[in-house]
């Protein structure tokens, strides 16, 4: 029975140098003449791999018209030095921005506000965002992924929604209409369909049910033909194949790939040449920045202040994809303010990490520093039970490195010094644990009871912990994002750990 | 009366922090500050320590920092806290051209200003976390411990880390970097961890 015992021991810690192996050494398989690893890489988070650097600046046409303002702001400086106190940080800021009017400084700030509002839309919440108060260059981090360039594809769009009569031009919507902008992926006979969906305001959807009224396909209005260029400018966010349907889905107009040439019969009219007075259907043309998107009809009235719009439709998951990540940029540009200055990216490079390979393994050495004295601490008051405690520990330490490779979290710098606290954790329950087995003569039942009662404390220890890490979990932020889910997962290893190997092996001992 | 006197010293402590924060500022890491970047392509593969030692060598005493940029790691960036001269300019582009052997103009070197990252932005995502955390775990605590007492009490002894570790950088002058908030969330963590033990100990000893 004593052997039996012992024989467990062993074999309980051998599946911990076994756990410890693979985790810390790996496991490698031969692939194509190359030792490839069976275990997932780390994801590591922007702060550790590198990220985004993005400059963006005011267009020179802008510059252009803002110059007389720039002019005006300097008399208005001089009446009034107070201004500038509020807005600068540094003395030599507080210089540059004397030049510039108050009025200029909000529109840059205002532009600021609008491209975190936008980024924010996009759910990306790992960026930094510096305004320059004298030029209104903007500095902008984001973090490097397969959507960055999509995202930075639209960024800088002024984001100007009009719905507008197609043959007076009188503006009939705007922004300030729009409630929300929501994108969906549809499917339907094999295919996706990613539809948009603009939701008005309630004075919006007034404004949007007395358009699909005055609007109908029946509504014409008489008009002399002269010949027009019909060609349509499109950007590239405007170059999706566009069918435009009304919420109810009984409208439809099919453009190209190329150009938004619509199969209206306003169109068709537009197009022919005639000197003679025609009657052609009402159509409005609903535009992005003075960019024509469509020119439609409705056939029904749209009572429910949502404007329903099909971005693309497609079998290939690809093309989805595409248009899906184009399909949010447009939302998160019409669902905030437009931009008040137009910008451009003059700089858009991917940089390394500022923390460098030594910084890391620096940061690395601490934690093992820090292991290593909780080791020797538990060692010398436990004696042999504290050497054991420090063999459970760096088992846990394994079992939890391989779980956060297989569950794909994100290792950021935060997740890093969490991983530190993981140790530190699970060392409470080891000393809670051992320091109620110290004396030699417990019988199996009190070894087990006073384990019970260890787990148990240990279990309400955890429980504000578990809280802290649930709520950073559900940030989007990297970092907080990979500090919780660290967390949560030491709270969950732990105690699965200690459930298992640790009972196991105090019932054994 | 031991306990007065920690709290007197540990107020007037946080009064410096915050008076040396109002008018000298957190000292900050270049990454934050603001300061002028250089970015050159080389053509060839560089190293970041080769980089170091010419912008060391042409730079100095001022502060700098080299990074990476783009992913074909022929591509760097400085950053330095002072504004970067022509001669300093000529001085990098002779050095690269003479290491690596090539022909780099200054003309293809970008030249930028950078402005600084308030830390308000770097603070202010770790608000909300925080916060919500620290209502639910006071609330934990309160039926947990059954009244207010144990609650305020981890709520200044959370108070007290924080405030310490804020003015070992006020006071101190240590750099605020990228270490700060990771520092500043275990710290926190900490905190509740052991205070937690520390109550389910006495509670255990009450019984």
């Amino acid at each position: 029975m004593k052997a039996q015992k012992k024989l467990n021991v062993v074999l309980i810690v051998l599946v911990i140098i076994l756990i410890s192996i693979i985790s810390f050494v790996g496991i490698y398989h031969l692939d194509k003449n190359q030792m490839v690893s069976m275990l997932p890489d780390y994801i590591l988070g922007t702060n550790i791999s590198g990220y985004r650097k993005v400059t963006l600046e005011i267009k020179s046409s802008e510059i252009e018209t803002n110059s007389e303002s720039i002019t005006l702001g300097e008399s208005e400086e001089n009446t009034d030095e107070s201004t500038n106190e509020n807005t600068n940080e540094t003395s030599d800021e507080q210089e540059a921005e004397s030049t510039v009017s108050e009025e200029d400084i909000k529109k840059y700030t205002k532009s600021a506000e609008v491209i975190k509002a936008r980024l924010k839309s996009l759910k990306v919440d790992d960026f930094t965002i510096s305004v320059e108060g004298s030029t209104g260059k903007i500095e902008l981090t984001l973090p490097e992924n397969d959507q960055t360039d999509t995202i930075l594809s639209d960024l800088t769009q002024v984001g100007k929604f009009e719905i507008s009569d197609t043959h007076t031009g009188d503006v009939l919507m705007t922004n300030d209409d729009i409630r929300n902008v929501s994108v969906e992926k549809n499917e339907s006979y094999g295919y996706s369909l990613i539809q948009m969906n603009i939701k008005f305001t309630s004075g919006g959807s007034r404004k949007f049910k007395d358009i699909t009224r005055d609007y109908n396909e029946n509504a014409v209005i008489e008009t002399e033909n002269t010949v027009e260029d019909t060609e349509n400018d499109t950007d590239e966010s405007t170059e999706n194949a566009v069918e435009n349907e009304t919420s109810e889905g009984t409208t439809q107009n099919e453009t190209s790939d190329e150009t938004l040439q619509n199969e209206t019969s306003s169109e068709e009219s537009r197009e022919g040449e005639s000197s003679e007075t025609e009657s052609t259907a009402k159509t409005v043309t609903l535009k992005i920045d003075d960019t024509e998107m469509l020119s439609t009809g409705f056939s029904d009235i749209v009572d429910n202040g949502v404007l329903a719009l099909t971005l693309g439709s497609s079998i290939d998951d690809e093309q989805i994809k595409d248009s899906l990540y184009s399909g949010y940029n447009i939302a998160a540009i019409l669902e905030n303010d437009p931009l008040p200055i137009e910008y451009e990216v003059t700089e858009n490079v991917y940089v390394a990490s500022t923390i460098s390979v030594n910084e890391l393994l620096t940061i690395l050495g601490v934690i093992i520093a820090t292991a290593l004295i909780i080791s020797i601490f538990l060692i010398v008051k436990f004696k042999m039970k504290g050497l054991l405690a420090t063999i459970l520990s760096v088992g846990y330490m394994a079992l939890l490195l391989i779980a956060i490779r297989y569950t794909n979290v994100t290792v950021s710098l935060e997740g890093i010094f969490a991983i530190g606290l993981a140790f530190v954790i699970n060392s409470v329950f080891n000393y809670l644990l051992f320091s109620k087995l110290k004396n030699n003569g417990l019988s199996k039942d009190e070894r087990i009871e006073k384990y019970n009662d260890s787990i148990k404390k240990y279990s309400l220890i955890l429980i504000p912990v578990l809280i802290l890490s649930v709520v950073c979990c559900f940030t989007n932020w990297d970092t907080i994002y990979s500090f919780g889910m660290i967390l949560f997962w030491t709270i969950v290893i732990s105690l699965l750990y200690n459930l298992t190997i640790t009972n196991m092996l105090v019932r054994n001992k | 009366m031991n306990k007065k006197i920690i709290y007197i010293a540990l107020a007037v402590v946080f009064v410096i922090s915050i008076i040396i924060t109002a008018t000298i500022g957190l000292r900050v890491d270049l990454n934050y500050a603001q300061g002028h970047t250089v970015t050159f392509t080389v053509g060839k593969e560089i190293k970041i320590e080769e980089i170091e030692k010419i912008a060391n060598e042409v730079f100095g005493d001022s502060k700098f920092i080299v990074q990476k940029v783009e992913l074909f790691n022929d591509s760097a960036l400085i950053k330095c806290e002072e504004e970067i001269t022509a001669e300093q300019l000529e001085a990098l582009c002779n050095k690269l051209n003479e290491k690596y052997e090539v022909e780099l103009t200054t003309d293809t070197f970008e030249v930028n200003y950078v402005t600084n990252v308030r830390l308000r932005n770097i603070v202010e995502p770790y608000f909300i976390p925080i916060g919500i955390s620290t209502l639910l775990i006071v609330t934990y605590y309160a039926v947990r411990y059954k009244g207010a007492k144990k609650m305020l009490e981890l709520l200044k002894y959370l108070v007290i880390a924080e405030g310490l570790l804020y003015s070992l950088y006020a006071i101190g002058r240590v750099q605020v970097n990228k270490l700060t908030m990771p520092i500043a969330l275990v710290v926190y963590a900490l905190v509740v961890t052991g205070y937690t033990y520390y109550c389910e100990l006495h509670k255990e000893s009450k019984q």
